[in-house]
């Protein structure tokens, strides 16, 4: 798992697995990195599309990376170049939604050139990767703890479903010379839940059911519920047949928790019906309020990055179970920044007063290593 | 498996060590591939078998983790997802709506008691 450094300071990795943490972290840190053994045992062996696709991005925000690949692909030499930015398309493979490329983006915007205005192409939703939707409303609250703007947007144009895609977002982000530290210690409580219920290339009514059956769970918790149907026509509904669920939850003091959940892919596995992904998005999403914190569960990565990249000061926050995402994250974190953190568990004094509260919370503590972002320019 | 995940993290008493295990664990490992060498002779069962080294079963794990497909969601894909109608397993997340129990700082009627003491 762990890396070992080799000459030039370039960290050298195995395997494919945490590839895209590695990759950004690289490109942060300005430390090279080269891995080996890409799936060399598996029948299709090297890097997959999604990959090359991933590193085809990074350069196109990155000026002057060098990339090297061995001829069957499972050898991979990155030497990130200087982040810039700016205004550019991209079309994402359709292997992993966009929301695999676009966690990526969210990590490095803040600290461009260029403020980014990208416009990314392909599934908007998948079972695998965080949906569009779920970065617009769970990762950027987080975000904007970090930098306090409110240009930071993703805005989706078109939706695209498996298999074929069709999609299309906007992306703006500003840039920032340092991060402010956080100190959030409470999540608040689930003050009220929203919505988004998509049916693409469907019956209409198909939104409706979802609707219903999602309410069905959510209303037995709590009276406010509000659910939107997002009806599209044309293109604007992408080149599949699909539908989802998307919902968030939002506490009393602005911490949001989102969940989704989409459709079989129509020609491939059995067919899933309106309201079995209503009840089932109802529950991931109670599923995340269980697990609590001050970020969703998802968004925890981008606030250990920010914590550890701020300005020289402690950071806290309080998270819910870590994901195993965010733990491999933090080890990539000591090993391109050496930073720390120190994690223990939040005691809570009354032991009665915390029944029905959820997981067992963790609370992260680190002193920012001020990564300032020489690209921007000071005016 | 997703259960057995979030026991096992709310168990183990040292999150510290479940994340930055590793690394204690590899710097542990100069020190101990001198002890190696010393009981090489010993690890050789009747002459014949060799115990599997910890290095080589640590190999072996390592292998099994090596080319995962990454996904930040907390559990990609849709396994497993938990019934939260059920009443044990509401119970857990009453008191995380507005509408459930409040802390007694955070109570108002509560804190109005505060008041005329």
């Amino acid at each position: 798992m762990s890396g070992t450094v080799i000459g030039n300071n370039t960290l050298l990795y195995k395997g494919s697995s945490c590839m895209r943490q590695r990759l950004i972290l690289s490109v942060l840190s300005g430390k090279p990195i080269k891995i080996i053994d890409i799936r060399s045992y598996h029948d299709v062996p090297g890097l997959q599309d999604f990959e090359i696709n991933l590193i085809r991005l990074l350069d196109k925000v990155t000026n002057g990376t060098v990339i090297e690949l061995n001829e069957t692909g499972t050898e991979l030499y990155f030497q990130p170049g200087l982040l810039h930015g700016g205004a550019f398309e991209h079309d994402c493979s359709l292997q992993r939604g966009i929301g695999y490329y676009l966690e990526v983006l969210v990590m490095l915007g803040p600290f461009c050139k260029v403020p980014l205005n990208v416009i990314l192409r392909g599934v908007t939703s998948n079972s695998i990767d965080p949906s569009v939707d779920h970065v617009m409303t769970a990762f950027l609250p987080t975000v904007k703890k970090f930098i306090v703007d409110d240009d930071v947007s993703v805005k989706v144009l078109k939706r695209g479903m498996l298999p074929l895609g069709g999609g299309e977002i906007v992306f703006r982000c500003p840039v920032r010379r340092h991060l402010r530290p956080i100190q959030l210690l409470d999540g608040g409580m689930v003050k009220r839940i929203r919505g988004i219920a998509y049916a693409l290339r469907v019956s209409p009514a198909i939104a409706n059911r979802m609707v219903d059956s999602a309410k069905g769970v959510l209303l037995k918790f709590i009276p406010d519920v509000y659910i939107n149907t997002d009806q599209r026509k044309g293109n604007q509904s992408g080149k599949s047949p699909g539908f989802g669920l998307h919902l968030v939850a939002e506490t009393t003091v602005g911490v949001f928790y989102a969940a989704e959940q989409v459709s079989n892919v129509a020609s491939e596995d059995e067919k899933s019906t309106p309201e079995d992904v209503g009840t089932a998005a109802a529950n991931k999403l109670l599923q995340q309020i269980y697990l609590g914190g001050c970020v969703d569960s998802a968004a925890q990565s981008v606030a250990a990055l920010f914590m550890a990249l701020s300005q020289k000061d402690v950071s806290q926050l309080v998270v819910g179970p870590l994901s195993e995402y965010t733990i491999t994250f933090l080890q990539h974190l000591r090993e391109f920044f050496g930073v720390t953190f120190k994690l223990e568990h939040l005691i809570v004094d009354d032991d009665e007063d915390d029944v029905g509260r959820g997981s067992d919370k963790i609370q992260m503590t680190c002193v920012g290593i001020q990564y300032s972002n020489l690209n921007k320019r000071v005016t | 498996a997703q259960d057995a995940f979030v026991n096992r993290q709310s168990r183990t008493k040292n999150v510290m060590k479940l994340v930055y295990g590793i690394f204690e664990s590899k710097q542990n490992q100069s020190s101990e591939s001198n002890d190696n060498e010393v009981n090489d002779e010993e690890s050789e069962i009747g002459g014949l078998f060799r115990v599997v080294s910890h290095e080589q079963q640590k190999q072996k794990m390592n292998k099994d983790s090596m080319n995962l497909t990454e996904s930040s969601l907390f559990e990609p894909w849709n396994i497993n997802i938990r019934n939260w109608l059920d009443p044990e397993n509401k119970m857990l997340v009453e008191n995380c709506f507005v509408t459930g129990k409040w802390r007694d700082s955070e109570d108002a009627s509560e804190l109005l008691k505060l008041d005329d003491a």
